[in-house]
C-alpha cells in the first residue's frame, strides 16, 4: 500500500452503526474523492470503540484526534477544513459536560485515559473484515509459535502459570479446563466458543467478535491443538447479525490462508471451525443447553455431571 | 489461494505491517505541509504528493505528512515545516516537488537542513 498521511478509523461497530455510520462512511468517500483525497487519506471501518455515547465517531491517524456525534452533514466541512486544510473541528471534538473546551486527543478523553487493553487490544486499530490487518498487529504469531514450537502439554502448562481465566463469570481457570479435556481418553473432542450472551445489556463478547474476530480463531485453534481437538463450533446469537458477518468473513480468510483446515501452516494438527446460530432462547448460554441446541435438540439443560469441561 | 507455509505467513505479515504504520504512534519527526487557501492556489498539494511519494519510495515508516493551515507568509508559499524529534523545526518556502524530493532527502533522510531553501529555523513563537 501506498504510503497514506492520514487514516480515518471510523467506528462500525453495532451502536455507532444503529447512529449512522454507514451513512457517515458514505459521506466520508465522497468528500474525500471530491477533493481528490484518496492517495493521500485511508477510510478503515473498525469494530466497537467503545465510547458508544459518543457514536458515530472517528478516530483521526496519526495525530489520534477523537470526533463523536457526527452527522452526514457535517462532513463536507470536516473533510475540507482538517483533512486537505489541515486545521481540526473544533466543534465535532468531545467536550465533556461540565467545560466548555473540548479534548482533541483521544489519549486526554478521562473515558480512555485509564484504560489497559488486553483483550481488546486491537479494537478500533483494524479493520475486522480483513486479515492483513490482524496479521500486521502480530495476528496468528501465537499460533505460529504454538505449533512450531510446544507440545500440547506445554501450551496447559503456559496457560496454567498465566492464570488465565473464563470471562463469562464463573472465573474457570482455562488451563485446568483445557487439562481435564486433554486427559479424557475418549474421542473426538471439540471446541466450543460461547458467544450467546444472553443477559441484557452485556456486549463484551459482541464487541470482539466485532472489531477482532481472528483473535477469536486464533484462540480457539490453540484450544484445539492443545486438547487434541479437530473440528470446533462457534455458537454465536442471530440478534447478532453484524457479529456473524464478520465471524465468518473471519473464517473464509482464514480457511483461504490455511490457517484452518488441513495440516495448518504444513504442521500435522487440522482444525475446522463452523459458526451455529443460536435461535435466541436465554437458556443457551447454559453450557449443556448450548450443546443441546448444537446437536440441533431442543435446548434443554441436562443434570451435571458429566460436566462438559 | 495456496495455503500458507510458515515462510509465507511471516511475509504477509511483514508487508502488512507497513499498511499500518500510521496506527503506531511512533513517529521521529513529522513534515506540515502549509494547505491555507494560499498554499493551495500556489501548489501545495503537488508538495504534498511529493513528500508522500518520497516517503514511500524511501520504506521510512517513523515520520509523518500532515498538513496545517496558513502560516502567514502567503507570498512564500507553497511552504513546508520539518520538525524532527530534538531539533528546533525548519521552516521551507517557495517549494516546487523538486524541491520537496530534496529536502527529504537531505533533511529527513540525511540530517541536515536544506538551508537554500529555509526561511527559518525554530519557532516563530518563541521557545
Amino acid at each position: 500500500m501506498a504510503a497514506r498521511r492520514i487514516e480515518l478509523m471510523l467506528c462500525t461497530g453495532t451502536g455507532c452503526v444503529a447512529g449512522g455510520s454507514f451513512r457517515i462512511k458514505k459521506a466520508l468517500e465522497e468528500e474525500i474523492a471530491r477533493h481528490g483525497l484518496p492517495d493521500e487519506i485511508s477510510l478503515v471501518p473498525t469494530g466497537c470503540n467503545g465510547f458508544c455515547g459518543q457514536g458515530p465517531l472517528l478516530v483521526v491517524i496519526p495525530e489520534q484526534i477523537f470526533y463523536g456525534w457526527l452527522k452526514t452533514e457535517d462532513i463536507p466541512f470536516l473533510v475540507q477544513e482538517h483533512f486537505l486544510k489541515g486545521r481540526p473541528v473544533k466543534k465535532l471534538m468531545f467536550t465533556p459536560p461540565e467545560k466548555k473546551e473540548p479534548i482533541p486527543l483521544l489519549g486526554d478523553i478521562p473515558f480512555f485515559k485509564k484504560q489497559m487493553l488486553l483483550v481488546l487490544r486491537n479494537k478500533g486499530l483494524i479493520d475486522p473484515e480483513k486479515i492483513a490487518d490482524y496479521l500486521a498487529r502480530d495476528g496468528y504469531t501465537a499460533l505460529e509459535k504454538v505449533l512450531t514450537s510446544m507440545s500440547p502439554e506445554e501450551v496447559i502448562e503456559e496457560i496454567i502459570k498465566s492464570g488465565l481465566r473464563g470471562r463469562g463469570g464463573a472465573g474457570f481457570p482455562t488451563g485446568a479446563k483445557w487439562k481435564i479435556c486433554r486427559n479424557e481418553p475418549r474421542t473426538p473432542k471439540y471446541v466450543i466458543c460461547n458467544c450467546d450472551e444472553g443477559d441484557p445489556g452485556a456486549y463484551m463478547d459482541r464487541s470482539v467478535f466485532e472489531s477482532d474476530p481472528h483473535s477469536v480463531i486464533e484462540g480457539q485453534a490453540i484450544a484445539a491443538y492443545a486438547i487434541g481437538a479437530s473440528h470446533g463450533y462457534i455458537y454465536v446469537r442471530s440478534e447478532y447479525p453484524l457479529a456473524i458477518k464478520r465471524m465468518q468473513i473471519a473464517l473464509d480468510q482464514a480457511q483461504e490462508y490455511g490457517l484452518l483446515g488441513e495440516n495448518i501452516l504444513g504442521t500435522s494438527f487440522s482444525f475446522d471451525l463452523e459458526i451455529r446460530e443460536g435461535s435466541g432462547a436465554f437458556v443457551c448460554g447454559e453450557e449443556t443447553s448450548l450443546i443441546h441446541s448444537i446437536e440441533g435438540k431442543s435446548p434443554e439443560p441436562r443434570q451435571r455431571p458429566p460436566f462438559p469441561a | 489461494m495456496a495455503k500458507l507455509t510458515l515462510d509465507d505467513l511471516r511475509r504477509k505479515r511483514a508487508e502488512a505491517q507497513k499498511g499500518i504504520y500510521l496506527r503506531e504512534g511512533e513517529f521521529r519527526g513529522k513534515i506540515i505541509v502549509h494547505m491555507g487557501t494560499c498554499g493551495i492556489a500556489a501548489g501545495a498539494r503537488a508538495i504534498v504528493a511529493a513528500f508522500l511519494e518520497e516517503l514511500e519510495k524511501s520504506g521510512i515508516n517513523d515520520i509523518m505528512v500532515t498538513t496545517s493551515g496558513c502560516a502567514g507568509l502567503c507570498s512564500k508559499e507553497p511552504m513546508a515545516t520539518v520538525e524532527m524529534l530534538n531539533s528546533p523545526p525548519v521552516k521551507y518556502g517557495e517549494l516546487t516537488p523538486e524541491k520537496a524530493e530534496n529536502i527529504f532527502k537531505e533533511h529527513i533522510v540525511g540530517g541536515t537542513a536544506v538551508v537554500e531553501y529555509a526561511l527559518g529555523m525554530g519557532s516563530e513563537r518563541g521557545a
